[in-house]
């Protein structure tokens, strides 16, 4: 396996361990505190992001949304 | 800490990730995205429901599609960290919830919208989860298991083999409707084990509730819905 190959792997890996970690802390947190733990991973949970939420999909052309 | 704007992101990023590699994921995500977009005007509790769901659903699926793209060896070496219930859940119960049609999705948006999820139950499970896990086994619990699939917990005892826990109090139980859906929802996503535990709060300690579900994890026979109730 070239070094290139072999970055990417660990890259990929230490992606979807640090997702992993994530989510165990999403469960435990909406376990121990109910909804009102999401306040302790997202900020401004109770802002207006739901009246601002677009369709749009694109990343790169939509980033504000 | 992630903000509203950094987990839409995280999504659009996923919606186009995973379009040539899992386009029925693709095409969930673009579902959940719409939905949430035609919901505008948002209540202090529905925003945190929401919101955690749409955490949650971000992490599964960054990890789902991250694994896949691995080889073989490298896949076995991130599978082998997870518990018997992450494996269930990632290997198994969250592919089939892009895949399939989920028939729960019209009322949990329904209900999630109008905030009619109760935090009852919140306290229950925790202690219950914290049962098992000093009885040596573990949990896990999806949000999106619990809305779609009937599923408060994912358990596992010492022989790990996985259990699909409905909990419901002794009340409700003498519904016989809740039992046919729960029994009907969880065929509809093949799950193979299934424990529909009735129980009295005020009666029944949650330890007692814990290691009963402990037990049935590891008595059970591999393929079962089993229907317990603990009044006293």
């Amino acid at each position: 396996m070239t070094t290139q190959l072999k970055n990417q792997q660990e890259k990929k890996i230490s992606k979807a361990m640090q997702a992993l970690e994530r989510a165990r802390a999403l469960n435990r947190s909406r376990r121990d505190f109910g909804v009102d733990g999401i306040c302790r991973h997202v900020r401004d949970v109770d802002g207006d992001w739901l009246e601002n939420w677009s369709e749009g999909v694109s990343v790169s052309l939509n980033p504000e949304a | 800490m992630s903000t509203p704007k950094e987990i839409k992101s995280q999504l659009n990023q996923l919606i186009l990730d995973s379009q040539t590699t899992a386009p029925k994921l693709s095409e969930r995500l673009v579902e959940m995205n719409r939905w949430i977009a035609q919901k505008k005007n948002g209540l202090l509790m529905r925003k945190r429901h929401v919101m955690q769901l749409l955490a949650e659903l971000v992490e599964y699926a960054t990890f789902w599609l991250e694994v896949e793209s691995l080889s073989l060896q490298d896949k076995d070496f991130v599978l082998a960290q997870l518990s018997p219930a992450e494996q269930y859940w990632y290997q198994y119960l969250f592919p089939a919830w892009f895949n399939e049609r989920d028939p729960k999705s019209i009322v949990w948006k329904q209900k999630l919208m109008a905030d009619e999820f109760g935090k009852s139950d919140d306290t229950l499970i925790k202690g219950i989860c914290r049962a098992i896990e000093v009885n040596g086994g573990g949990t896990f619990n999806p949000y999106i298991a619990d809305l779609s699939m009937a599923t408060d917990l994912i358990a596992f005892g010492t022989k790990e083999l996985v259990l699909c826990v409905q909990l419901t109090t002794v009340r409700d139980s003498l519904c016989a409707s809740k039992y046919s859906e729960w029994e009907s929802t969880l065929k509809h996503w093949q799950i193979l084990r299934g424990l529909f535990l009735s129980f009295n709060p005020v009666r029944v300690k949650v330890d007692r509730a814990g290691q009963c579900i402990f037990q049935c994890s590891d008595q059970l026979p591999r393929e079962c819905y089993r229907r317990k109730s603990m009044d006293l």
